[in-house]
């Protein structure tokens, strides 16, 4: 039985949930928000991205910087405009994951009417794919060139600036304490913008991958979001090394575990996304901290040095 | 003429729409300790935490070093020169020791004094070198309120607000904290203490103030609140 394409398929489906899921986990650890409008996030780049190349002639890389800033500028957006003044009166976690539900539905079904305005409510970047070779029968083409760099350097550059910059380690403590943070001089709301920024930009990166990758729909966040919410659920909703992990494990679970259904079982693969469901069931129940806690980079040191004996 | 450091006048604050504080008129001297004491739930804490702008002000003022910071946010006034350590949850569990003590040091931007105040702040609290690279959250009791004062000092502040720094530690640690304290308060940087302790927190202080049910109901130099009859009765117990 030959896996190349199931394997390739799992490792450009995981990136893709990884680098969606980054945003998700750096904006819950931060501000402990489980904001559902983060599909969004993931769809406005997608929209952004396929219309510039499509519409405007753009190449992939530049619809992807726009990409970035769109969904930067809805997220800070969000924050700024539900968020903080609902945190400033007092709103619960759970009034803050309600009211993103409800910024969801509005930024959903206002590009819906756009979409069906302008004929767009499925679309695909033409972005100029080239098969560049091949790993067994699977094709690898441009775009696995373009998601798998984004996604490593994503989670390096995050890991990075969380534990080596000033503004990083501030948003760590604010993730800490957020009063302990504020009498230590930290601005806070400065610093969320940041985090905001970063973490919808990432997203709508992935967004615009997505577009690029597969054919899109003003849905095609929501539809992701279990999957993000696994990816991120296995990270702890802390760790990006976690998150990486578990973008992976989703991917890998979601493409041979349905395979796997559909040959021996006859299970339809319209049951893909329940295979995302039981992963989050299983974490949270099992082990709710995920990977969070799980030393990569001490890890990688020690194998290393074991190596060099 | 005395000269204070910080003021309160006809401070009324408290949380949401509930009203803790009441027209609470404070002082503390420039270079001296003041100590806040009284029951529990008399507003010791809501007082001190309305200082520093963590509570809702309904009236009243806060002048610190002439200027009235009332409506400033806590991250300013902790650039100008106030520090705070809370009773609980006073360190960054998930940073590193050192990660906590370069957090104190956020506001500033004097890298190099930074670096020269972290080796000082180190020989002060030894047991903090040694813990370096610990995550602050596996340190233990009095160790993390050692950190919490240390990262309070690197912000090099004028005025240090301390929640009661003794509060559930061993007796010998308590010793320790309060001689860390009289170092701190030798070094220049005027002392605010809330305290459970009365006795022990009007033995060590210059000034004292009593506070019950949200109000000052006395005040004066500690000693001699502890010679007073009246405190002695209402809130040591009778002799």
């Amino acid at each position: 039985m030959d896996l190349s394409i199931p394997l390739m398929n799992s490792l450009t489906l995981g990136s893709l949930y990884t680098l969606m899921a980054l945003g998700l986990t750096m904006s819950f650890s931060v501000t402990k928000i489980a904001n559902f409008a983060h599909a969004e996030l993931v769809t406005i780049g997608g929209y952004v991205t396929a219309l510039l190349v499509n519409w405007m002639g753009y190449g992939l890389g530049e619809s992807l910087i726009a990409a970035f800033f769109a969904s930067a500028l809805l997220a800070v957006a969000m924050d700024e405009g539900v968020f903080k003044p609902m945190i400033k009166r007092g709103s619960k976690p759970l009034f803050l994951l309600v009211a993103s539900i409800g910024i969801g539905l509005v930024v959903r079904y206002l590009l819906f009417i756009y979409a069906d305005l302008n004929a767009v409510i499925t679309v695909q970047a033409k972005a100029n794919v080239q098969l560049i070779g091949r790993f067994g029968r699977a094709g690898i083409t441009t775009i696995h060139l373009w998601v798998f760099p984004i996604t490593i350097a994503s989670v390096v550059l995050l890991h990075l600036m969380f534990h080596y910059t000033k503004p990083g380690k501030a948003l760590r403590a604010m993730a800490d304490n957020e009063d302990l943070a504020r009498v230590s001089g930290v601005k806070i709301y400065t610093l969320r913008r940041l985090m905001w920024f970063i973490a919808g930009g990432i997203t709508g990166v992935a967004g615009g991958l997505w577009s690029a990758y597969s054919v899109i729909t003003p849905e095609i966040g929501w539809y992701a979001l279990l999957r993000i919410f696994a990816a991120s659920i296995l990270g702890g909703l802390v760790s990006f090394w976690g998150t990486i992990a578990g973008g992976l494990i989703v991917g890998f679970a979601e493409n041979f575990g349905i395979t796997f259904m559909n040959t021996y079982f006859n299970v339809s693969t319209a049951y893909r996304p329940l295979i995302s469901f039981v992963i989050i069931v299983i974490v949270l129940l099992l082990k709710p901290t995920g990977f969070a806690g799980f030393d990569f980079i001490g890890w990688l040191k020690e194998k290393m040095k074991g190596g060099g004996e | 003429m005395a000269d204070y450091i910080i003021e309160s006048r006809d401070l009324t604050a408290g949380y949401g729409k509930a009203v803790i504080i009441q027209d609470v008129n404070f002082q503390a001297e420039r270079g001296k300790v003041t100590a806040i004491v009284g029951p529990n739930g008399s507003g010791k804490s809501t007082f001190l935490k309305t200082l520093f702008g963590l509570t809702r002000v309904f009236n009243g003022n806060v002048i610190f070093d002439g200027e009235d910071i009332t409506k400033l946010p806590p991250e300013v006034r902790a650039r100008k020169g106030l520090g705070f350590v809370f009773q609980v949850n006073n360190v960054f569990p998930n940073l590193t020791v050192r990660e906590n003590l370069e957090m104190g040091a956020y506001a500033r931007t004097d890298k190099e004094q930074i670096k020269k105040d972290m080796e000082e702040i180190l020989d002060i609290f030894p047991i903090l070198r040694e813990r370096q690279k610990q995550k602050a959250g596996s340190l233990s009791g009095g160790e993390r309120q050692m950190l919490a004062m240390a990262m309070a000092l690197m912000g090099r502040p004028k005025l240090l607000l301390l929640d009661e720094p003794a509060a559930a530690l061993a007796p010998k640690v308590v010793t320790q904290i309060f001689m860390k304290i009289r170092d701190i308060v030798n070094s220049g940087v005027t002392v605010i203490l809330v305290e459970q302790h009365a006795k022990r927190a009007l033995s060590f202080c210059d000034m004292g103030y009593v506070f019950s049910s949200g109000r000052i109901v006395m005040k004066g130099p500690g000693k001699d609140l502890l010679a007073d009859e009246k405190f002695v009765e209402a809130f040591l117990g009778k002799r």
